[in-house]
């Protein structure tokens, strides 16, 4: 190895030696699906669901998602340690709604796009919360659509879905959603 | 406590079978998560998030990695029963490549040399050659290898990376799965499908060397079909080194004359044109696609003499029907697929030597035109079956059919006197034609079992039967056995026999007054041991390595034959080799990442009692990602190629080791609407970094004896909008 080899070695070292000291951060860079997996949690301080919906007091409370699951582990770690009015909390991940009846708060992926009115027709007044990404969502019969608005992430809701659904959703929710289908 | 456990687990059985997606989070997901837990919910609407599938090189880097290439079964890289490596879009975008070659040299153990064509050479553990065969090149799992020289081609001329989705690469034997020419390696390249795209997106680029780039692709959907297309363009001079003395040079010292080019620039221009579709819908998939080359420059000349006059042209099409169901009945996922690949190359006036060459003999130069024609068909069948406890069996069969068709050769010298002559004459279809037309008939059939053993242990055992219409059958057997006593740690003992078919040049090339096939060629071989390790140190730093030995024998090698100055193709060649390559990916902060890796071999010429030669002993290559700025990424590679040892007859010295460094700076914001810009250098220092030229030729003659050079530094710029 030449001396200007050995120069250029040591220049890059130094160059990525730089880089990794000056990198540092305050703040947690925040993703899409980490906010998404707390507020899914955070949905079950606001929502009240009929006492018929869990088995017993000890059954846990299950959040579920239905298609190609985004969150990848998130949620799983946004409810570890968590409980729901002293139920455990339980997630799981489901190819078809048939296998969903079970569910507390349902995230419907964007992969079941085509499958929607379907899902809609079978969940039809099934106390379940309903909650997804894909657009329109709570137009045609969802309950909490996200929305993704410049870097924020909002929510849009359908109150009447919701009230028919036997799934009472507290006004401190409604306030914060960026719009709420009567 | 214990019995709540216990109705969970009731639950979780009772209820509809549920499947648990797979743990893939790190440090920094459960520090964000953690941040956003402890903000209300008014105040989590306020969170400014980056959106996901944003370039987030530094988690990609250490999440588990995927491969199917080493079963056909995606698994961790860490299970599967092969050395491999995975390269994503991603990595690509952040390095800064351009062009499948650039990519390549990222993986460990992988070094792209050049020939005098300044074709690529991809040269794995030590297995060098200047036609490569011994690598198989796939693009979305079907061959690409052509019939004549056995490789992806002697106009190759780049592939653009735009459409690349991921490239999926064993270093390492493959025939108990692939067949033929699995042979040091096997690299897939797999193209982007329409949620790779999802929208349009269109970049343009310009560069040193006159380059124009712009590509356009697009993913969506059409009458119920999911769609997925692609166009890309590059115009280039390429970069023009310069070639201090060449074939001619020594012509000029022999006979007084003054004809050679050099010293003059080697001619690296091209034209090409990649398009591409993909069509699919539920369990059928139609793709298809050409790609044009033109006006590829004669690099450092067919006859290792300039030839700055002599272009190339080349033509590919490819198609394939593929039919996939993964619950084709309870324990069959099957997978039927129907492929077509055509090719033809053209050269238009190749001077093998210069104007003014042998005394002014030939005005023009010696100008030898030729043109190929191959096609290839092929069906494969292949499933798993799943229905045995603990095993899980994959069986295949298929067929290949492949023409080499439509050759044309033109010469200015008379083939029967061997004088000059004024024009171009015509002897295709003669005796004197280089190659006659020619056919391969070649069917398969494999089986593969993987058991596991326990939860720890898993057995593979691999089988794979060849039958040639034009050389003998082969049977290729692989083992493996893996252990993952724990989640962070797993390691791997493997065996596996592969096999390189003989080209159609070695096989039938007749009229060659120096070179001459040999119909009763048998198929190169090569055994292979490796143990390799993986080890999860935390969640943000993974260690890999792997010690590997061969021997490669019956290697196909021109050995003098019974009249004086005739050298025979034939099954000579032992190349014993040993080795090890180290790998680690470590995200260090939140917005940085190192990846860096090692590869050493030691290479032996068994025949000659020699250094193999050519391949470098010791290469190293580290990459960072840094994230500047929001949505400033900066990333540097620092490429390191040492100790390459010169073959056995050949007196030079080492060919000098080089490390280039290339930085790349690009500003990504993914939302649609949003311009993704970029700048690069590549080759910082403007290093003087040489690959190695042919040794001595029958003569003792090394017509190019300085080696042949690779571009200075260089920039490109690149804007690219996603709609």
């Amino acid at each position: 190895m030449g001396l200007y080899q050995f120069k250029i070695i040591i220049i890059s070292i130094i160059i990525l030696l730089l880089q990794s000291s000056l990198s540092y951060a305050k703040q947690p860079t925040i993703r899409e699906y980490q906010i998404k997996a707390v507020f899914l949690y955070n949905f079950t301080y606001f929502v009240r669901w009929p006492p018929s919906v869990f088995e017993s007091s000890i059954s846990p409370f299950r959040i579920c998602v239905l298609g190609t699951d985004p969150f990848r582990g998130l949620l799983k770690l946004a409810v570890k340690n968590e409980t729901v009015d002293a139920h455990n909390v339980q997630i799981q991940v489901h190819s078809t709604v048939k296998n969903t009846n079970s569910c507390h708060i349902l995230f419907i992926s964007r992969s079941e796009v085509k499958n929607l009115r379907k899902i809609f027709k079978y969940l039809k007044q099934r106390a379940i919360l309903t909650v997804s990404g894909i657009e329109n969502f709570a137009r045609d019969g969802g309950m909490i659509q996200f929305v993704n608005m410049g870097k924020n992430i909002r929510f849009y809701m359908n109150r009447r879905v919701a009230i028919k659904a036997n799934v009472r959703i507290s006004a401190n929710l409604l306030y914060i959603a960026r719009k709420v289908f009567q | 406590m214990y019995i709540r456990l216990l109705i969970i687990l009731i639950n979780l059985t009772i209820i509809s079978f549920p499947s648990y997606a797979e743990d893939e989070t790190t440090e920094a997901d459960r520090e964000a998560i953690e941040f956003l837990k402890g903000l209300k919910l008014e105040e989590l609407v306020e969170v400014e998030v980056t959106l996901d599938n944003v370039f987030n090189v530094f988690d990609g880097l250490i999440k588990a990695r995927k491969v199917t290439i080493a079963t056909g079964k995606e698994q961790t890289t860490d299970r599967a029963p092969s050395v491999t490596t995975v390269i994503t879009a991603q990595d690509i975008e952040a390095t800064g490549a351009t062009d499948l070659d650039e990519v390549l040299e990222m993986v460990p153990g992988l070094h792209v040399a050049r020939n005098r064509a300044y074709n690529p050479i991809y040269i794995i553990r030590g297995i060098y050659s200047t036609f490569n065969p011994q690598i198989l090149m796939l693009v979305n799992g079907i061959p690409i290898n052509r019939l004549y020289f056995g490789n992806k081609g002697a106009m190759w001329a780049g592939m653009p990376v735009a459409n690349i989705a991921r490239i999926e690469v064993i270093r390492g034997p493959g025939s108990a799965v692939f067949g033929a020419n699995a042979f040091a390696g096997v690299i897939n390249i797999i193209t982007k499908t329409k949620k790779d795209i999802e929208g349009t997106e269109i970049g343009t680029r310009i560069g040193s060397f006159n380059t124009q780039d712009a590509y356009i692709l697009h993913g969506g959907t059409w009458a119920g079909f999911d769609i997925a297309s692609s166009l890309e363009y590059r115009n280039t001079d390429g970069h023009n080194e310069i070639i201090d003395i060449d074939a001619q040079s020594h012509f000029d010292n022999q006979f007084g004359t003054n004809a050679s080019l050099a010293p003059g620039g080697v001619n690296m221009q091209k034209r090409n044109l990649d398009a591409r579709l993909d069509i699919s819908k539920e369990n059928w998939q139609l793709r298809s696609g050409y790609q044009g080359r033109r006006n590829i420059g004669t690099g450092a000349g067919t006859g290792e003499a300039l030839d700055p006059i002599g272009h190339f042209t080349d033509d590919r099409f490819n198609a394939d029907l593929t039919y996939h169901n993964s619950t084709f009945t309870e324990n069959w996922d099957v997978t039927a697929q129907l492929s077509y690949f055509q090719t033809r190359y053209n050269t238009n006036n190749q001077t093998i030597f210069p104007s003014g060459a042998f005394g002014g003999a030939y005005p023009n130069g010696m100008i030898i035109d030729t043109s190929i024609s191959e096609r290839n068909n092929r069906l494969d069948l292949s499933g798993f079956y799943t229905g045995f406890k603990k095993h899980t069996v994959r069986l295949g069969i298929g067929y290949h059919y492949g023409e080499m068709y439509k050759i044309k050769h033109y010469t200015n010298t008379n083939p029967t006197t061997g004088f000059p002559i004024q024009n171009l004459m015509d002897i295709s279809n003669t005796s004197y034609s280089f190659i006659p037309e020619g056919s391969r008939k070649n069917w398969h059939v494999f089986l593969q079992d993987v058991w596991n053993l326990t939860p720890n242990w898993e057995w593979t055992t691999g089988f794979r039967y060849d039958n040639y219409s034009d050389f003998k059958s082969t049977l290729n057997p692989r083992f493996a056995l893996s252990w993952q006593p724990i989640s962070k740690f797993s390691t791997k003992l493997m065996y596996a026999s592969a096999f390189r078919a003989p080209t159609f040049s070695e096989l039938y090339i007749t009229s060659n007054p120096v070179h001459k096939g040999n119909l009763n060629l048998n198929p190169e071989t090569i055994d292979t041991w490796e143990l390799a390790f993986n080890y999860h140190v935390r969640n943000n730093l993974h260690l890999a390595t792997n010690l590997f030995s061969y021997k490669w024998s019956d290697g196909i090698r021109y050995v003098p034959g019974a009249s004086k100055g005739i050298f025979i193709a034939d099954n000579v060649g032992i190349q014993k080799a040993y080795g090890l390559e180290f790998e680690a990916r470590w995200k260090m902060t939140k917005k940085s990442s190192l990846l860096a890796n090692y590869a050493f071999v030691k290479a032996s010429d068994e025949n000659n009692k020699h250094d193999a030669g050519n391949y470098p002993q010791h290469s190293a290559y580290v990459r960072s990602d840094w994230l500047l700025m929001p949505n400033w990424f900066l990333d540097t590679q620092i490429n390191w190629v040492s100790e390459r040892q010169r073959a056995f007859g050949d007196s030079r010295s080492p060919v000098d080791d080089y490390t280039t460094v290339d930085f790349t700076l690009r500003r990504k914001n993914i939302k649609k609407g949003h311009w993704n810009f970029a700048v690069s250098v590549r080759n910082l220092f403007d290093v003087d970094a040489r690959e190695p030229s042919q040794g001595p030729d029958s003569n003792g003659v090394i017509n190019i004896p300085y080696d042949l050079p690779l571009a200075g530094r260089h920039y490109w710029l690149e804007l690219r909008y996603h709609f």
